[in-house]
């Protein structure tokens, strides 16, 4: 997280990670959590990363909530841009970065990732939740 | 319509506006996610897409209607988990409730999630809220809701809410129970001439939220506050519920202080008299508060 988008590690100190079959849960830390271990837990917090082959990818809700402390590997998108993003095209990603995950900006907002290869971005946002969105 | 509540009457004050409000279609309702976004900065944003958000009440930017808003579902701000689309009778359970930070709060009925998010916005996301919600398939919106406003201090249960483990007590606890939801029976949308059809709580039903409420009770710290909530206007379901849990346990009802219109409890329906406490509880009606109808009591166990 630091080395690709600059997010500072001690920002994950107030969580607890919870891993089962290469996916990875945050939950908020709380003096409760051993008080309710009798309980039979169906799942907890928010999922945050998947290992995909080498990489360790965030999830969409993931880097919405963390996103915004990111300093690098950002690429601010206008109206026409999502749009193209949506529709499956390719953007120019035009600063020097090695390929992998970029954080996607849109008026201010942090809306997910897009995933760089060879200088061009594409989207990795859940096309069924994003294609009707009133842009 | 009318006949069908006629027999509120008596109950309702302003029957005829009551009657009137329920031929107009609900507003939209927006509640700013706090966990996600600066209110000031999502009314900006939302403003220059040109959605008239009008102020709900003197709580600052956080819950408005959205009066020329069809549906908030496509809008980005509802994808990156700034709004959440909730009736405002719904986000004052929440409010009334008022959970601390860093607290332990158990939200026994909790799908889709909209009470546990807003919870979780006024804790700041700290604490621990345990989600409970008996059926997988209602699982399913729940994780949804609290994941895309970015809730963190969540552990989700799938418990029988009235049989609910009582090893570990908690300090809030939210009852909106299954309800026969007549607070929701509005007219659809202007053009249209249909209405849900009216829903009637059988004994079943009644004999779950006499149970749940007690178990709630049950669950309670000592000096631990519970709201019991439905969507109905049906006093069986509502005084009825808490007069059960006042039978039954050393319960007391706390006042519930805030600005938005409402009327008190009923202490007495169809020659049935309920405990003095139940004026405290609260009873929202949509020509009062332009939303679904609503019923709260705050519970108090004593310290
Ligand atoms: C009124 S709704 C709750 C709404 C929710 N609090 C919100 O604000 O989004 C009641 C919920 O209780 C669930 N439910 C029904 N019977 C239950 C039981 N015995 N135990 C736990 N949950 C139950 C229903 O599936 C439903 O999702």
């Amino acid at each position: 997280m630091y080395e690709r988008f600059g997010i500072k590690k001690e920002l994950f100190d107030d969580y607890l990670i919870f891993s089962k079959k290469r996916t990875f849960w945050f939950l908020r830390k709380s003096r409760f959590i051993s008080e309710v271990s009798h309980l039979k837990i169906k799942r907890l917090g928010i999922k945050a990363f998947q290992e995909v082959g080498s990489f360790m990818k965030p999830t969409t809700r993931f880097i919405q909530y963390f996103g915004v402390h990111a300093t690098k590997a950002l690429l601010i998108i206008d109206e026409k841009q999502l749009r193209q993003l949506i529709d499956g095209d390719f953007l120019p990603f035009n600063n020097e970065l090695e390929n992998g995950y970029v954080i996607l900006f849109f008026k201010g907002e942090v809306l997910g990732l897009g995933l760089l290869i060879k200088g061009m971005v594409r989207s990795q946002l859940a096309l069924d939740e994003v294609r009707y969105l009133t842009i | 319509m009318y006949d069908f509540f006629s027999p509120y009457r008596e109950i309702i004050p302003d029957f005829n506006s009551f009657i009137d409000s329920l031929n107009r279609p609900a507003p939209i309702h927006l509640r700013v996610n706090r966990i996600k976004a600066e209110p000031e900065k999502v009314v900006q944003i939302l403003e220059e897409r040109g959605i008239t958000l009008k102020p709900m009440g003197d709580e600052g930017k956080r819950f408005f209607e959205a009066s020329n808003l069809k549906s908030s579902g496509n809008l980005p701000e509802y994808f990156s988990g700034y709004i959440h689309p909730q009736a405002l009778s719904s986000c004052l359970a929440s409010m009334v409730l008022a959970p601390h930070r860093e607290c332990l709060v158990l939200d026994m009925c909790s799908a889709p999630g909209g009470k546990t998010a807003h919870m979780a916005d006024i804790m700041g996301n700290s604490g621990l809220i345990i989600a409970n919600e008996l059926y997988p398939t209602r699982h399913i919106p729940l994780g949804h809701t609290l994941t895309r406003l970015g809730v963190l201090n969540v552990i989700y249960t799938e418990y029988q809410a009235q049989e609910f483990p009582l090893k570990q007590r908690f300090d809030f606890i939210m009852a909106d129970v299954p309800c026969s939801g007549e607070g929701r029976i509005r007219k659809q949308d202007e053009s249209s001439n249909s209405y849900p059809s009216k829903p009637h709580p059988g004994d079943k039903l009644l004999d779950l939220q006499k149970k749940m409420i007690l178990r709630g009770f049950d669950l309670l710290k000592d000096g631990g506050t519970m709201l019991y909530s439905t969507c109905t206007y049906n006093p069986l379901e509502n005084e009825g519920a808490v007069q059960f849990l006042l039978n039954n346990r050393d319960a007391e009802l706390l006042p519930i202080d805030i600005t938005f219109p409402h009327m008190n409890g009923l202490t007495e329906f169809n020659g049935v008299s309920y405990d003095r406490q139940l004026y405290r509880a609260a009873r929202f009606y949509p020509h009062h508060l332009n939303s679904v109808g609503f019923f709260m009591a705050r519970i108090g166990k004593r310290g």
